[in-house]
């Protein structure tokens, strides 16, 4: 069936420049709460410089906490928003449009926010210079600052190139004007007149991007994991630690472009262009992650729990059924069986329901990743009681505030550039196309030889 | 009857009176001799008299105010080092001095530059104590446990060789990328010819 998908493009122009207009009490509203949160954590990180990480809840048996949980969570959804977008891109998926901007915005602002806690984690950021001056290369923390620095490049690269034609419309848009918006859009469009040549390289550019994004965020989540799985510590030296971490990452990833999607499309009124298809093939790819990640706990807890390890079953015995065992199972409920539940029946998968099993799936992934952390550093390696974590108010506003800053950098961020990929949409409403729906074919059913053949485009 | 009682009475205060004064004397102080100590280093010498490298002794010399030795004295030896930010003395070695009043302990440092060494003697019934220092000047350190060669060593370098590569290609790639892309859209890409 072919749809007619002509759509105007001063539409598309003006739904994707629409928080690039003037802005509502909401919008300063919310943007005025976000940043309250933040500056309330950068209080508490002040404080914190100046009491030392013993205000924060840290002490020698409890010495990582929420910072590594929030370090992987926050680098772990970056990994899905770039991850979404390349696979996306590369399958030439033509759904894609309207939501990688945001999938890829998400990205870059959600890697800046985890590596600030790597920041915050150490506890004295003077010695950040250290791991440039004199980097010790058997340290996984090493490789962990050299794999977030390269992937960060990949990121902004990935974002910044789609935006050249974009930012050529800006520049088209205030050419009347002499104010710096003209300057700024003029010399970020580098001279794009949509010339074929240019189509080309851009093409050619954004294609390799995506194909070297997808290595490197999966190098990324490795070297993270590794900063885990390479101590002889038991509950973290962990053979699959590193794919674990890759789906985990994905997972929460994936939900988080869910969530980001979701809020953007209902502040600005995009329904007609993010289409509930769109959630849907995202919960579908949610569903696929999050049984995946199931098997991965699974399979991780029952060769730990098969073997019985001396060193291994007190951690094991309190994640299942000790003081950690509330948290491990609220993590199993609500991040992983409620989720897969709203998105495989029918009746919920609607968009509140994917929205909330995806809010499900980022708070109880982080939860799980905190759960990864603590329980392992607690144990006694030698003899004695166990150590606990217990944040403060520190730790807990300096983690608010990371959550805030997100959502607060892509407001920003989507007042000077566009939230739909223009050039994108532009190029696919120009195109003809023959898509697939859930319920029909793509293309009329083609009888050859009494065999009945469905081509999907 | 009191008579004889009064005269038992004043002879035990008496001989009390004496057994005290007696007391008194024999516990007066004796001020002990006070005494010196010189600490010196030299290289450690194997059983056919070759120097052994990164082994020196440290030699500590007690005597008296008068030069005369003093033998059957302990003397400490330390190495002064920075522990937490504040200097201590860590711990060499004790001897007793013989008949020459010199006391020797084997000394290997595991770092080379300055190290400061210090003697002392603790105070006896005898003697004062006394207290020296001396500096070594240390260019060759010998490692006093045997190197093991750790497995997989050759690996291991290899690898983080082999890492960095890769990351040097992929900043190498990603730098390229950027900039081809940034100069060919800017200067109009009219006329580039199509890549297969």
């Amino acid at each position: 069936m072919v749809h007619d998908r002509t759509v105007v493009l001063e539409d598309v122009r003006e739904a994707a420049l629409r928080p690039m207009g003037r802005s509502g009490w909401r919008f300063w509203a919310l943007a005025g709460v976000l940043a309250l949160v933040v500056v309330v954590g950068a209080g508490a990180y002040v404080y914190q410089l100046i009491g030392g990480l013993g205000t924060a809840g840290y002490y020698d048996r409890g010495f990582w906490g929420i910072y590594e949980a929030n370090l992987v969570a926050f680098i772990g959804v970056s990994y899905g928003g770039a991850l979404v977008s390349a696979i996306l891109r590369l399958t030439q998926a033509r759904w894609r449009a309207p939501i990688t901007r945001l999938a890829e915005a998400m990205a870059v602002f959600s890697l800046l926010v985890g590596a600030a806690f790597a920041v915050i984690h150490l506890g004295r950021p003077d010695r950040m210079w250290e791991l440039v001056t004199r980097p010790q290369a058997s340290s996984p923390i090493v490789w962990d600052f050299v794999a977030v620095m390269t992937y960060l490049v990949a990121t902004l690269v990935f974002l910044s190139l789609p935006l050249i034609p974009d930012v050529a419309v800006l520049r088209d848009r205030f050419s009347g004007t002499a104010g710096w918006r003209r300057r700024l859009y003029g010399a970020l469009s580098l001279n794009w007149r949509g010339k074929p040549g240019q189509r080309r390289l851009l093409e050619q550019s954004v294609t390799a991007v995506a194909i070297l994004i997808i290595p490197i965020a999966v190098l990324v989540h490795s070297v993270l994991s590794w900063a885990f799985a390479v101590n002889s510590r038991p509950g973290w030296d962990s053979t699959i630690f590193a794919p674990y971490f890759v789906v985990a990452a994905l997972f929460s990833g994936v939900a988080m472009v869910i969530l980001v999607v979701a809020g953007f499309r209902k502040a600005y009124h995009l329904e007609r262009y993010i289409e509930p298809k769109h959630f849907r093939y995202l919960a579908f790819l949610m569903l696929t992650l999050d049984l995946l990640y199931l098997y991965f706990t699974f399979t991780e807890l029952l060769t730990e729990g098969y073997t019985l390890n001396e060193q291994v079953t007190p951690i094991l015995t309190q994640l299942l059924a000790g003081q950690y065992a509330p948290f491990f199972w609220l993590f199993v409920v609500g991040a992983g069986i409620v989720p897969l539940l709203l998105v495989a029946l029918p009746r919920t998968r609607t968009v509140p329901g994917i929205v909330t099993a995806s809010a499900l799936v980022v708070a109880g992934m982080w939860l799980k990743r905190l759960l990864i952390v603590v329980p392992a550093v607690a144990a006694p390696l030698i003899s004695g009681d166990w150590g606990s974590f217990r944040p403060t108010w520190v730790a807990l506003s300096i983690t608010l505030a990371g959550a805030a800053a997100i959502p607060l950098l892509l407001m920003i961020f989507f007042k000077f550039f566009p939230i739909l990929s223009i050039y994108e949409m532009e190029e696919m409403a120009a195109e003809p196309v023959l898509e697939p729906t859930m319920s029909e074919p793509a293309v009329p059913e083609l009888v050859t030889a009494g065999v009945v053949e469905r081509g999907i485009r | 009857m009191k008579l004889l009682t009064k005269l038992a009475v004043a002879l035990v205060l008496v001989l009390g009176s004496l057994m005290l004064l007696a007391e008194t004397v024999t516990a007066a102080p004796v001020q002990p001799d006070p005494t010196g100590l010189s600490v010196t280093t030299a290289p450690r010498l194997d059983p056919k008299g070759h120097p052994m490298a990164g082994q020196y002794l440290v030699v500590a010399t007690l005597k008296t105010a008068d030069g005369t030795a003093v033998e059957n004295q302990p003397v400490s030896f330390y190495e002064q080092v920075q522990f937490i930010g504040q200097m201590r003395d860590a711990l060499i070695g004790t001897a007793t001095t013989d008949s020459t009043g010199t006391a020797v302990v084997a000394y290997q440092p595991v770092q080379t530059g300055v190290h400061t060494l210090v003697a002392h003697s603790a105070a006896s019934a005898q003697y004062a104590q006394s207290a020296t220092t001396s500096t070594l000047q240390v260019s060759q350190v010998v490692s006093p446990f045997p190197a093991v060669i750790e497995p997989l060593a050759s690996v291991r370098a290899a690898l983080t060789i082999g890492v960095a590569l890769v990351v040097i290609v992929v900043w190498a790639f990603l730098i390229g990328l950027a900039v081809r892309a940034i100069t060919g859209i800017r200067a109009g890409s009219e006329a580039m010819q199509p890549v297969e």
